[in-house]
């Protein structure tokens, strides 16, 4: 039975969409505020090497340059930027500027001055001497014994293994055991927005810090253990954002930007340019998986060993928290009784690793789908029947003792898929002989919803509708250009039956905004902070039913709210708005309607994925075409349509980017071959394809008005489709990806 | 703040004005889809700009009696939607059509495109094979004929003079008998700087079928786009066919093999080269062998 909604559901448009393709929004890029000083900082061009001298002399004496900061001048706390609240703890080993640079992008130093230009000028004059040291750019180099260590006495920065049952009896005695080694690229963010920061000190002492980002609270608590000053003096705005996908989630700039605030007394904008963003940002973790699986002849699978090692780049951050999630996703698809996931993460010379859409479930989804795939081919198989004898079903528990997996409903979309994509008859066509040949492919991916199970994920909001008829929810909400807001806007309008237009949803300021325990991070914002909305307007409406019986004399029973309007459902002449209704409150009662509320997530289904695709290989060339993508998303319930499919469209591209082109490429001395577009190439239009998008909405219980995550979910399955659609093709095999021409005609000619 | 100066003559007398002062730290720019990028990267912060884009003088295509004029200023959206261009040498619309992105296509210049003279650029290999020459002012005012090979060096660099400009580009109307095609590699569909470019001009009557005459440049197999004798040998008194087209694709593996070896590329391209060899195969023979779509 389903719900009939008013505003769920529907394809509203975004808050700001005329504002930003008008271009009258301001970005954190447009600000101006008097006396602002702009920076920019200097980044290494040596990969791994001790800093002998830095002649800083020629920049200082520029016309313009305010002062030039080296590793000399910064506070040496170490921090790890990762960090989102006190209370948990990841290894420190970042620094605002750092004496010994550990990759190409790494902060050697920063120039202030009074306009940009001289910025740049100012930077191409400062001399850096390098003592280089050894050079490590893969894990394989990194597990080497008695190599140069990048941090302390090793290179493994992390393992942890994660099981249930015990896979290595059943692999060992196994008839048998399909096993591939899949690796995946460092991939970029490639945010339209780069990365930007402004800060400005007050006469108080005071920072304010405006940063696109992802998580406030996060940013202020890492400004205050970079900078060991007090976390309360600190207020962070959250800006315009102009793009994420991850890269902005650790706070890099903002520590930095507020300590040159500090430091030179004026505000300051901290601006990175394209290079920068790739090379001295962050990035997706580069990962080879080895996946071992033993299935019957029927293809049930009978165990599964996961051996993960990640390439985490030159600096902790999320170096656990990756190859974590890339585990906990093992266990949450296919149902298998016996299985292993090893995850071990390794510090290279190279960009750093931190979060990136998706949070390690390209990576293992890439491996394990591309496994899946070969298992059938082995079996001589459907693929996609092979899946669906070994799926979880609604419901079903996490064999790992993780959170339950809800209303899991894998099953329907891959049912859903194969009628839509006509899989089965596209499958069985003979290949073609000539230059181009086409391919079919499936994958499936997993999610989580939040941190529920794992992490502490709730929270505050306050909500008050005004006597000018507006209803007003506030939290720490930060609109990453996916459409929080308006999601926000529909959720608490579907409540309170009043038009979205009418409810006004500020984001996250660290002075106004209640506290929220995680931002933007780990599939939550609709889960959770829409489940919180959900209930603050649940009380709010009770508390306006509540007061307005009293004002209207009547039972609460006989209170209705419909339209924006409030009434006795025996006086239908006296109809008021929720404005009129609340002056009545204010000036008869002296009472108010606002309620505060901490929202605890009460649970973190899975959400899944199924992509089926079909691709164009040119064999002479390599060159890779995507026909045609079919996503078909478990959501549970969409609460704007319009923005699920934006997701999924989204979140396909950035798969075929993985699949087929986007890698950054580091040769064997650390250096940086991709350092803008014109190498680091992302799909662009005329390659992209049209991606159809199905839907199976049948609700999850806990989650508001049935709505689960999608906007990681959508950025996994649709390479690993890509790559088995390719490999169908040709019968070759392809596990590295992406599938770039060389590889693809490699492949070919191995086959012979 | 910085001490670039920028001139904008709008007629030739002016921008030979423009070069009597001009120095080592003079640039000339047009479109300036390369010389912005390269101002910011090699960090140049004094010097004089010429701008040639105000010059409408030389934005045109004409016909006379043995030549095609293109003026300097035509942009490469102008030249690959030319009917003059389309009929006297397709290989050059083709190759115009697939440079950069739309948005760079509207602003780029074919001369921009020839004095920028990287080793992939696009329109050079097709007015190779025709034997383009450029016409080029200096600052003393004088206007003088030079061929696209003696111009341009390669790996970025050309050698005019500072006080040198391009203002035309000439090449010769070949007969009706003669057939032209241009076919790029990139690591991508469009927007994609070429791995590969080739471009194919040859006599071929339909009547008589045979091949002579043939003209083969190839880019971005060395510092700048070469000419290939043995590609052209491989065309040369031969009919159009499938076997044809096979004996034409290994040539240019052969070429590709002499050109790049032992470099890291090679491997990849002496075969990839194969659907450049197909591409411009069909574009040249499509309607007497059939299979272009395979």
């Amino acid at each position: 039975m389903k719900e009939k909604f008013k505003y769920i559901g529907k394809s509203i448009r975004k808050h700001d969409v005329k504002e930003k393709v008008t271009g009258k929004i301001k970005y954190a890029g447009d600000m101006k505020l008097g006396g602002m000083l702009y920076a920019k900082m200097l980044l290494s061009d040596a990969a791994h090497a001790n800093i002998i001298n830095i002649d800083t002399s020629k920049a200082e004496a520029l016309k313009g340059v305010v002062k030039v900061f080296t590793h000399r001048d910064v506070p040496k706390n170490y921090y790890n930027s990762h960090k989102w609240y006190k209370g948990v703890d990841f290894p420190r080993d970042e620094l605002i500027l750092t004496e010994k640079v550990r990759h190409v992008g790494d902060r050697v130093a920063i120039v202030v001055a009074k306009d940009m230009e001289t910025v740049e000028r100012a930077l191409s004059l400062i001399k850096v001497e390098y003592e280089r040291l050894p050079v490590i750019t893969s894990i394989e180099d990194a597990m080497k014994e008695g190599t140069t260590y990048i941090h302390g006495l090793s290179n493994k920065a992390f393992e942890k293994t994660i099981k249930c049952g015990d896979s290595s009896q059943i692999l060992k005695e196994a008839e048998m055991v399909f096993e591939d080694v899949i690796t995946t690229p460092k991939q970029h963010h490639a945010a339209m927005e780069t990365h930007i920061c402004v800060a400005e000190q007050d006469s108080f002492g005071n920072i304010t810090v405006w940063s696109p980002c992802q998580v406030v609270f996060q940013v202020q608590l890492i400004i205050a253990e970079a900078l060991d000053i007090p976390l309360d003096n600190i207020r962070v705005i959250k800006t315009i954002m102009g793009g994420s996908f991850g890269g902005k989630g650790q706070p890099i700039l903002e520590p930095i930007c507020a300590f040159l605030a500090m430091e030179t007394g004026k505000p300051v904008q901290l601006i990175t340019d394209r290079t920068q963003s790739i090379i001295g940002m962050r990035s997706r973790n580069a990962s080879k998986i080895c996946v071992k699986t033993a299935v019957d002849h029927e293809g049930k699978i009978l165990a599964r060993n996961i051996d993960a090692d990640i390439d985490i780049g030159a600096y902790y951050t999320n170096g656990s928290a990756v190859p974590m999630a890339m585990g906990k996703k093992s266990f949450r698809m296919y149902k298998i009784k016996d299985q292993t996931f090893n995850g071990r993460s390794y510090f290279t010379n190279t960009v750093v690793g931190g979060a990136c859409r998706g949070y390690g479930s390209p990576q293992i989804h890439a491996a394990t789908e591309i496994n899946i795939d070969n298992i059938a081919r082995g079996l001589h198989m459907d693929p996609a029947e092979l899946r669906l004898k070994n799926f979880v079903k609604p419901y079903d528990k996490d064999p790992t003792g993780g959170p339950d997996l809800g209303n899991a409903r894998v099953i329907d979309c891959v049912e859903r898929g194969m009628k839509v994509f006509k899989w089965k008859k596209k499958r069985s066509k003979a290949k073609a002989k000539g230059r181009f040949v086409r391919g079919f492919g499936m994958a499936c991916a997993v999610h989580g919803n939040g941190y529920h199970g794992a992490y502490p994920d709730f929270i505050t909001m306050t909500m008050r509708i005004t006597n000018d008829n507006a209803v007003v929810l506030k939290s720490a909400i930060h609109d990453q250009g996916c459409g929080t807001v308006t999601t926000m806007k529909q959720i608490v309008g579907e409540v309170l039956d009043i038009h979205p237009d009418k409810v006004i949803v500020p984001q996250a300021d660290t002075a106004f905004s209640p506290y929220d325990s995680a931002g933007t991070q780990a599939s939550r914002v609709t889960f959770v902070c829409g489940g919180g909305a959900k209930k603050t307007a649940e009380l709010a409406r009770e508390e306006l039913i509540a007061k307005s019986s009293v004002i209207l004399d009547c039972k609460e029973d006989n209170i209705t709210i419909k339209d924006g309007f409030i009434w006795n459902v025996e006086d239908e002449e006296n109809k008021f708005t929720f404005g009129e209704m609340v002056v009545k409150i204010q000036n008869e009662l002296e009472e108010d309607i606002e309620v505060t509320h901490t929202y605890k997530s009460p649970a973190n289904p899975g959400v899944y994925a199924v992509n089926f695709v079909e691709v164009e290989v040119d064999r002479f060339t390599g060159l890779v075409k995507v026909i045609d993508v079919l996503a078909v998303h478990d959501i549970g319930q969409a609460i704007n349509r319009d923005f699920v499919e934006g997701q999924i469209q989204g979140g396909a591209h950035m798969s075929i980017g993985l699949a087929l082109s986007e890698e950054i490429k580091i040769d064997r001395m650390g250096r940086v071959g991709t350092l803008n577009f014109s190498k680091y190439h992302i799909i662009n239009a005329p390659d992209m394809p049209d991606v159809r998008v199905e839907l199976i909405e049948e609700g999850e219980a806990l989650g508001p008005f049935g709505a689960k995550s999608v906007g990681e979910v959508c950025a996994a399955a649709t390479a690993p489709a890509i790559i088995n659609a390719i490999n169908d093709a040709l019968d070759i095999n392809i596990t590295d990806l992406p599938a770039t021409p060389e590889r693809v005609l490699k492949a070919i000619r191995e086959k012979g | 703040m910085s001490e670039i100066i920028i001139k904008t003559p709008d007629n030739l007398e002016a921008l030979i004005e423009c070069l009597v002062c001009a120095n080592e730290n003079t640039g000339l720019i047009s479109g300036g889809t390369d010389f912005v990028i390269q101002l910011s990267q090699r960090k140049r912060y004094r010097g004089t700009i010429i701008d040639l884009s105000r010059i409408n003088d030389l934005k045109y295509v004409k016909e006379d009696k043995d030549v095609i004029r293109i003026g300097s200023g035509t942009t490469l959206t102008d030249i690959s939607e030319n009917k003059l261009i389309k009929k006297y040498l397709p290989s050059l619309s083709q190759a115009a059509g697939q440079v950069g992105s739309t948005q760079i296509r509207n602003r780029g210049t074919i001369a921009g495109n020839i004095g920028n003279a990287s080793p992939c650029a696009d329109t050079i290999p097709p007015l190779m094979s025709v034997g383009a020459s450029l016409k080029i002012v200096s600052g003393e005012g004088k206007i003088y004929e030079k061929t696209i090979d003696e111009v341009v060096i390669g790996s970025g660099r050309n050698n005019l003079k500072f006080d040198e400009a391009i203002v035309e580009i000439v090449f010769p109307k070949l007969s009706n008998d003669y057939i032209s095609a241009f076919a790029k590699l990139g690591t991508r569909k469009a927007v994609t700087i070429s791995k590969i470019n080739a471009a194919v001009a040859l006599k071929y009557s339909p009547k008589e079928k045979l091949i002579e005459d043939a003209k083969v440049y190839l880019g971005a197999l060395g510092p700048k786009s070469f000419r290939s004798e043995i590609v052209e040998e491989a065309l040369n008194n031969k009919i159009p066919s499938k076997e044809l087209l096979k004996y034409f694709s290994k040539a240019l593996t052969k070429q590709v093999d002499i050109s790049i070896a032992g470099r890291s590329s090679q491997v990849y391209k002496r075969e990839a080269i194969k659907g450049i060899g197909h591409d411009i195969f069909y574009k040249l023979f499509g309607n007497v062998v059939p299979g272009g779509d395979s």
